[in-house]
């Protein structure tokens, strides 16, 4: 089964080389009009990863015309052809300079067409790259790439954008980008290992913000939205998916950090296109995504490794990430524009074999695919890990007397990490102000950017805490522990807990289960159940 | 520049051009002219190395000076700062 490789860097493949060199290696024909010699040495690496045998190179047409390559007649009949636009119609040829497009040029491209079918190429990769401009007119310019393209998929090439760098091509021959190099080896040796994938067999979906608009706990039924209107649309198009995937043989579960109970209930409304009858598994509590996932699989009796995971939160995609590898996950981006990559991708690998077809649809997929390929691999070792890479950094504000506006609002509406549920009106706090007490708040800033005001305790003058909210926007980060372990460290020596069970607050009941239920906080508690968190967030007191 | 990045120049010279680990100090003396080996598909290799290597983008009007190790040395304290 084929798996991607990890990036590799100039020294990463020379050791690779290095390593697997040998006395009888196998080889490979390449017949190219560029300067392919610094592609090489990618190629190797990567065919060595993936084979575990060592590769020979051969050039069957040394960097020049490839016209006249093929006309001296090269045996070809092995060799893997690396097409640019300029060997079907040589005036595109950038280092040629910029000239006139003839009007005959579709018969120039059919000469050079009949003269690469004859040669009988084992394969043949075409790089779709920028022509040079020229007198033509727009919409004519874009006619002549059309038509390469057309040509390209008759002589059944792969087609790929990516990767052009003209520096690069007019210096030094080879017309790709550096930092393409690898990239492009790993496309060309997974094409000709004729390597593909196992499809997957069972797609893991978040419910809030991924199979509807809004958050459950908090919206509640009828603020959640996946209607064909608005923001709702987009989550329409991927319940309408999800459904044409299912009636194809793929399997559909829910992993959400959800209260059960709820989940069916907005199953059963009407307002979703999807039942619980679309899925064959529903998993919705508050234990890591990972381990749910985990339990699916044991519950199915299926791989991990034919898993994949959707959900909108990139906390949850790393913690998945990093537990379990072998899931393929993606992100649910709120972006409808951004959303297709994701769609194709997906698409892609569901597909099963007998789909396939190598036409431009499908190379436009493996296009789409190389830009979300940050999305496949994580480079962190752990989720501790992954949080300290965000930089976050915590602002604590007193809000007692001003600008309280943001904080009654999170007393008022978050349902989920809420110490108690109670609803507190403006009054009602100014009055435990004016006895003594405190409404202090906290900004999350990461390297993505400010989440706002998304913290707050209102604090009485004999040390309770009468509201202690967060939103769950930033569930995962630890910031609830941070939060409460500065203002413990900066203005309490104790603070008494004031919970009660509601209905959707049992991420609120983890949270003290963590801490060994206690009924009165200290920092030492914190200290000694979370001692990393330190590590994790800058602070800032703007008191 | 400091020891890290030094030890990963003199890496990518040592792989280029086929050296013996402990050349590590003779690297100094080392241009196009003295060492033949070294031709211009080397130093095509070597600015892709040290471009992928060191995260810089080496400007199309230095490739004319990598032709000796003190002068390849010299260009990439320029992008290094």
């Amino acid at each position: 089964m084929y798996k991607k490789t990890e990036e590799l860097s100039f020294l990463d493949a020379s050791k690779i080389n290095k390593t697997h060199a040998s006395d009888n290696p196998d080889k490979i024909y390449f017949a190219s009009s560029a300067n392919i010699d610094p592609l090489t040495h990618f190629l190797k690496a990567n065919y060595s990863l993936i084979t575990k045998q060592s590769l020979q190179v051969e050039m069957s047409v040394e960097f020049g015309s490839l016209k006249q390559g093929l006309i001296t007649g090269l045996n070809t009949n092995d060799a893997i052809l690396l097409l640019f636009p300029w060997d079907i119609l040589e005036i595109l040829n950038w280092r040629q300079g910029i000239s006139k497009i003839p009007e005959n040029y579709v018969e120039l491209v059919n000469e050079n067409i009949e003269l690469i079918n004859k040669n009988g190429f084992k394969k043949i990769i075409y790089f779709s790259f920028p022509i040079p401009p020229s007198i033509l007119s727009k919409e004519h310019r874009h006619k002549v790439n059309i038509e390469l393209l057309k040509f390209a998929a008759s002589i059944n090439a792969d087609i790929l954008y990516e990767g052009f760098s003209l520096q690069n091509y007019l210096l030094t021959g080879c017309p790709f980008k550096n930092s393409y190099l690898d990239l492009a080896a790993k496309e060309i040796i997974s094409r000709l290992l004729n390597i593909h994938h196992e499809p997957k067999k069972l797609i893991v979906t978040d419910l809030d913000n991924t199979l509807w608009n809004g958050i459950l706990g908090e919206d509640g039924i009828n603020g959640i939205k996946s209607d064909n209107q608005a923001t709702g649309f987009i989550h329409f198009l991927y319940q309408t998916y999800l459904k044409e995937l299912s009636r194809r043989g793929i399997l559909l579960a829910i992993c959400s950090k959800n209260d059960e109970d709820l989940v069916l209930k907005a199953l059963e409304s009407e307002k979703n296109l999807m039942k619980v009858d679309d899925f064959v598994f529903i998993s919705a509590s508050y234990e890591r995504k990972s381990k749910q996932i985990r339990q699916i699989a044991k519950g199915l009796n299926l791989g991990l490794e034919s898993f994949i995971f959707i959900d909108d939160n990139p906390i949850e995609i790393n913690e998945v990430k990093i537990e379990i590898p072998e899931v393929s996950c993606f992100q649910f981006i709120n972006n409808s524009d951004e959303m297709i990559n994701v769609f194709l991708a997906i698409e892609e690998l569901c597909k099963t074999e007998n789909v396939t077809s190598e036409d431009l649809s499908r190379t436009k997929i493996y296009k789409n695919m190389n830009q979300n390929s940050s999305l496949k691999k994580s480079e962190f070792k752990n989720i501790f890990e992954y949080l300290k890479s965000l930089d976050m950094e915590l602002k604590i504000n007193d809000r007692s007397f001003k600008n309280n506006e943001r904080a009654i609002q999170l007393i008022n509406k978050t349902n989920q990490f809420n110490m108690n549920g109670i609803r507190k009106d403006s009054e009602e706090i100014e009055q435990i102000i004016s006895d003594g007490g405190k409404l202090l708040t906290g900004d999350l800033i990461d390297c993505n950017g400010s989440h706002g005001e998304v913290i707050a305790a209102l604090i009485t003058k004999d040390l309770k805490l009468e509201s202690f909210v967060m939103s769950c926007r930033v569930f995962q980060r630890e910031l609830e522990y941070i939060f409460l372990k500065e203002i413990l460290e900066r203005f309490y020596s104790n603070l008494t807990v004031s919970y009660e069970e509601t209905e959707r607050n049992s991420p609120f009941k983890l949270f003290l289960d963590s801490l060994n239920l206690p009924t009165v906080i200290k920092l030492k508690t914190i200290q000694s159940y979370k001692p990393e968190i330190n590590s994790l967030f800058k602070v800032k007191c703007n008191l | 520049m400091n020891d890290e990045t030094k030890n990963k120049i003199n890496e990518i010279f040592i792989t280029l051009l086929d050296l013996e680990q402990s050349a590590a100090q003779d690297l100094e003396s080392l241009s196009t002219e003295n060492y033949p080996k070294w031709d211009s598909i080397i130093t095509v290799n070597l600015i892709i190395a040290l471009e992928s290597e060191l995260g810089i983008e080496i400007d199309a009007d230095d490739y004319e000076d990598m032709n000796s190790y003190l002068s390849v040395i010299e260009t990439i304290n320029k992008y290094l700062k």
